[in-house]
């Protein structure tokens, strides 16, 4: 505790010297010493958010109009235990509030879907695809329809022993947002806010954020939408020392306002405390006196305390505060937006994802590609990257279940839906996650910061019970959890090459996945590099440690953090539509069943960052 | 008497020659330090933010999967159209043809519930008239009614409980290199009108049609959009001023002029990876320090041209592939990430 206390003086103390000085030489060593801490502070937490967004969600989902993200909210290196146990210096955290948000034109009415086909309603140029006229429009007479029900779940992780099926624990909160409130002419509640949950959060758990719209559906073919989607659930979290140190922290500027060599060390101000020898007179406003050195400690205040990093990556040249960073997450989408919710292998719906080739001809080896360009303007310290990979199955042609869009002769009818986890050994997938520098300058290039690559995502070897995923194999171990949020769980094939096929497995359709950082000697679910500081440098920082091993290349001068995915058939001959799948019967290839390559609504990427104070 | 420095913000008791300097007063003044030091108000901190990035982005749809020859009604042999524009919404609500037909308010015989007939305050864009115009013929003048173009916006909203700053918008509208494969050339928007431009624009200048706009929602009136307040506005600006790197890039980083760093998955390096070397163009809006009040509705949109077949074909609208000159939303790959600080608190 950075707390100091003094002695009272009591009716009738004879009043001496260090009555006086203590208290001040204590307040003087707590601002010298850089040891404000947050139990010091009246307000000793800061906000972070875990901020989703679905371009829309149609009925064309499974269940009908609804949509869930997994999440995780691992302790930072420094206090995750991968036994699992809590160190009890970990700062706490909490869900404060949510809020959910759509577009729906600024008025109060529903927004038709790109599947609306009511009979007689402006259909006339809706392909049996959908893509209907009356997309995008307002309807004012679907709008109670539109009761939404958002909620949070948790549950263990695999990697602490979650098993099969993977299913959520427990609800932490829900709400519904009534139709009515998306009706009003004068006040709507979109956005709309919770505030004040005060849920504690345990780190070790999963978390999922679902929403549920049923009335998207209908059985007219009144299909409705919820474009822009926007989830920001705010959580707060103690405040805690920033990461410092040449060979703890990677890419950390060298230089510090204070000099060469702090690699993110503090210097703390001088702060003097005149003590009058014991004997002395007590007086008003000698240089020893009780003004002079009351008004040193109220200087100090007067200027402000510092702490912190600034926008390029700086620190103060002194500082006083001791807890001045915070818990961050920034969630970055991949492969989003598909033109059919998901991406399934047939090539009708892969290729419609470019650089795979057209309709008729594939381009062999080519994979589904996809990055996300995060600007930055702040410093961060990098510690656990996670791969959220979606499974979850949907109908690409937003047929109802039992049903199918097309002529069953041209696409078949299980074609038409996408329910099996894609059923091939031979599928990679490599996530990464770099800095980037070159915006408008002069130069230009990358650090890699975080890497996954895996292959065969059933990891199928034989014909079992429990299915199995990637993730698990030797030299491949990422696996965090596999999380089942829906009943209608994607299935399926476990097989191997002797017995042939075997019966239809449900699985999960989330999984989390660690994405090792570069280096070594790091703390996570898996062996990986230590923290990676990131932050926009000037000349004063341009000066790095390693990073990886290596000088950085991005010279201090970080500009984006760069997300990258990549699923592709590790069989160079094949599209992602011919590669070859398991089992034969039905079919050869992945592009003849109903397969998920990328489930409905894409998938995150979660880097867990330290972040500084900032002004 | 020399000036001396006197404590003004710890305690408000003061000791100097002259004055009383008993127990209480002294015991009051270490209270008070002794207080300030243990519970430290938040503005003592110098620095007291910290900054909430929202991101989003996509690949759209590869709009040559939009195959020439195929009709958007045809599903003959498992033909692909285009499927959907989402996020993106025609900004224009007034008129029936912005009501679904067959719903209440898409005939004139309807009653008009439009309460918001234009969204996105202020982002009229050069060559579109969402309300029409008029025009001047040989000896007449008529107004026209009907709107001339359209323009799409893709609205991010946040209902924000606490005092806010928004520090920083970034929109990156992400383009394929110029020297990449043509097969591998999908997002081409070259951001410069067409031969034919908007009234005061030259032939295939640089276009002028993007907005970005952020606005807070009145506290009194909240749905209308009229009275909104405008917190950002970027408009009527030459988009490819701010390209996203001024140097001629190879498509990939190992080979075709100077390479540079890269990571896994590289680009056009791995037979899988058809995408090229980031380019295009990046809007920044950096450094805003733009305060939010407290439970405010912030709207940050972006707001794309469409524009009447008269300006087309153009950067938004280019003449190949055939069929996806319609559709402005599948000519570049977007990447979005909103910048918000927010104090420290007390839980």
């Amino acid at each position: 505790m950075a707390k100091i206390t003094r002695k009272r003086l009591a009716r009738g103390t004879k009043l001496m010297p260090e009555h006086v000085s203590a208290p001040l030489s204590a307040a003087a060593s707590e601002l010298q010493n850089i040891n404000i801490e947050k139990t010091q502070m009246k307000a000793p937490m800061a906000p972070f958010c875990v901020n989703l967004t679905l371009p829309y969600l149609t009925h064309d989902t499974t269940p009908v109009g609804t949509a869930s993200i997994p999440f995780a909210l691992p302790p930072l290196q420094e206090n995750f235990q991968a036994a699992g146990t809590y160190d009890p210096d970990a700062p706490q955290m909490k869900l404060k509030s949510v809020s959910f948000s759509w577009d729906q034109r600024a008025e109060p009415a529903a927004i038709a879907s790109q599947f609306w086909g009511l009979s007689g309603s402006g259909t006339a140029d809706t392909g049996k695809y959908g893509y209907s006229s009356e997309q995008g429009k307002i309807t004012y007479d679907d709008v109670s329809k539109l009761d939404i029900t958002l909620s949070i779940h948790c549950k263990d992780q695999a990697f602490f022993g979650n098993a099969y099926p993977h299913k959520l624990q427990r609800e932490l909160w829900s709400t519904v947002i009534p139709a009515s409130g998306f009706a009003g002419n004068t006040l709507r509640a979109n956005p709309f806010l919770v505030t004040d949950l005060d849920i504690a959060i345990d780190q070790h758990k999963t978390f999922v954020f679902a929403v549920s719209c049923p009335g998207l559906t209908d059985t007219q073919k009144r299909f409705l939408a919820l474009p822009s989607i926007e989830v920001s659930m705010k959580f707060v979290c103690e405040l805690m020392p920033r990461d410092s140190g040449q060979t703890d922290v990677q890419n950390i500027p060298q230089r510090g306002g204070s000099g060469n060599n702090k690699w993110g060390a503090k210097t703390g101000r001088t702060v003097t405390i005149n003590t009058p020898a014991a004997g002395d007179a007590i007086e008003a406003d000698a240089n020893e006196g009780v003004e002079y050195n009351v008004a040193v400690i109220d200087d100090e205040f007067r200027e402000k305390l510092s702490g912190g990093y600034d926008r390029f990556a700086d620190v103060p040249p002194s500082e006083a505060i001791k807890d001045d960073a915070a818990y961050e997450v920034i969630a970055v989408p991949l492969f989003q937006n598909a033109a059919h919710g998901g991406i399934s292998a047939n090539k009708t719906y892969s290729r419609t994802w470019p650089y795979t080739g057209t309709r008729t001809t594939g381009v062999a080896a080519r994979g589904l590609f996809d990055r996300r360009i995060v600007p930055i303007h702040h410093s961060y310290t990098i510690h656990h990257a996670i791969l959220a990979w979606n499974w979850t199955p949907f109908r690409p042609l937003g047929a109802a279940p039992g049903t199918t869009p097309i002529d069953p002769s041209v696409l078949d009818a299980t074609q038409q839906q996408a329910w099996l986890v894609c059923p091939s050994e031979a599928i990679g997938l490599k996530v990464g996650v770099g800095l980037g520098t070159g915006m408008s300058g002069d130069g230009f290039g990358y650090d890699e910061i975080a890497a996954l690559a895996l292959t065969d995502p059933n990891n199928t070897a034989a014909d079992v019970a429990v299915p199995d995923g990637w993730g698990t194999e030797s030299g491949q171990e990422t696996l965090i959890d596999r999380i089942k949020t829906i009943n209608a769980v994607p299935a399926v094939y476990p097989a191997d090459g002797a017995s042939g096929v075997g019966g239809l497995r449900t699985k999960w359709n989330w999984e989390l996945h660690s994405l090792g950082l570069a280096g070594s000697g790091g703390t996570g679910y898996y062996a990986q590099g230590k923290p990676v500081f990131t932050g926009p440098g000037w000349t004063t920082t341009q000066s790095r440690s390693n990073l990886g091993g290596a000088t950085p290349a991005t010279a201090g001068a970080e500009q984006w953090i760069e997300v990258r995915g990549l699923l592709y058939p590790t069989d160079a001959t094949k599209t992602l539509s011919n590669t070859v799948s398991f089992p034969t019967a039905g079919g050869s290839t992945i592009g003849d069943y109903a397969s998920i390559l990328v489930g409905y609504g894409g998938c995150y990427v979660y880097l867990i960052c330290k972040k500084s104070l900032t002004s | 008497m020399t000036w001396r420095k006197n404590a003004r913000t710890i305690t408000k008791e003061h000791f100097s020659d002259g004055t009383t300097i008993d127990g209480n007063r002294i015991d009051t003044a270490l209270d008070d330090v002794v207080d300030r030091v243990n519970e430290v108000p938040y503005g003592d901190l110098r620095k007291r933010w910290v900054p909430i990035t929202y991101v989003a982005g996509w690949t759209p749809q590869s709009p040559t999967s939009i195959e020439t020859g195929e009709d958007p009604t045809d599903s003959v042999n498992g033909k692909i159209s285009a499927t959907h524009h989402w996020p993106w919404m025609v900004v224009r609500n007034t008129g029936t043809d912005q009501v679904v037909d067959g719903t209440t308010g898409s005939t004139l015989s309807d009653d008009d519930l439009v309460t918001n007939p234009y969204r996105a305050k202020g982002a009229q864009a050069p060559g579109v008239f969402p309300f029409g115009g008029a025009t001047a013929g040989a000896g007449a003048y008529s107004d026209v009614s009907t709107p001339i173009g359209e323009q799409y916006a893709w609205t991010r909203s946040w209902f924000l409980e606490k005092p806010s700053i928004l520090d920083a918008i970034n929109l990156v509208f992400e383009l394929d290199n110029s020297a990449a494969p043509t097969a591998d050339k999908i997002y081409t928007n070259t951001f410069l009108y067409g031969t034919t431009a908007p009234d005061g624009y030259a032939a295939s200048s640089d276009d002028h049609g993007l907005a970005i706009i952020a606005t807070v929602d009145n506290e009194f009136d909240r749905e209308d959009q009229n009275l909104a307040d405008i917190e950002v506005m970027r408009k009527t600006f030459r988009i490819n001023n701010d390209k996203l790197s001024p140097l001629t890039l190879p498509t990939r980083s190992d080979t075709g002029g100077a390479p540079y760093d890269d990571f896994a998955p590289k680009p056009q390096v791995n037979a899988a990876v058809g995408a090229s070397t980031v380019g295009g163009v990046r809007i920044h809006l950096d450094s805003l320090n733009i305060p939010i009040h407290q439970n405010a509705r912030l709207r940050v949109s972006v707001v794309i041209p469409n524009y009447p077949s008269t300006l087309q074909p153009c950067g938004w609208h280019p003449s190949s592939p055939a069929l996806a000159k319609p559709y402005p939303w599948l000519q570049q790959k977007v990447h979005m990430t909103v910048t918000m600080l927010e104090e420290v608190t007390s839980g």
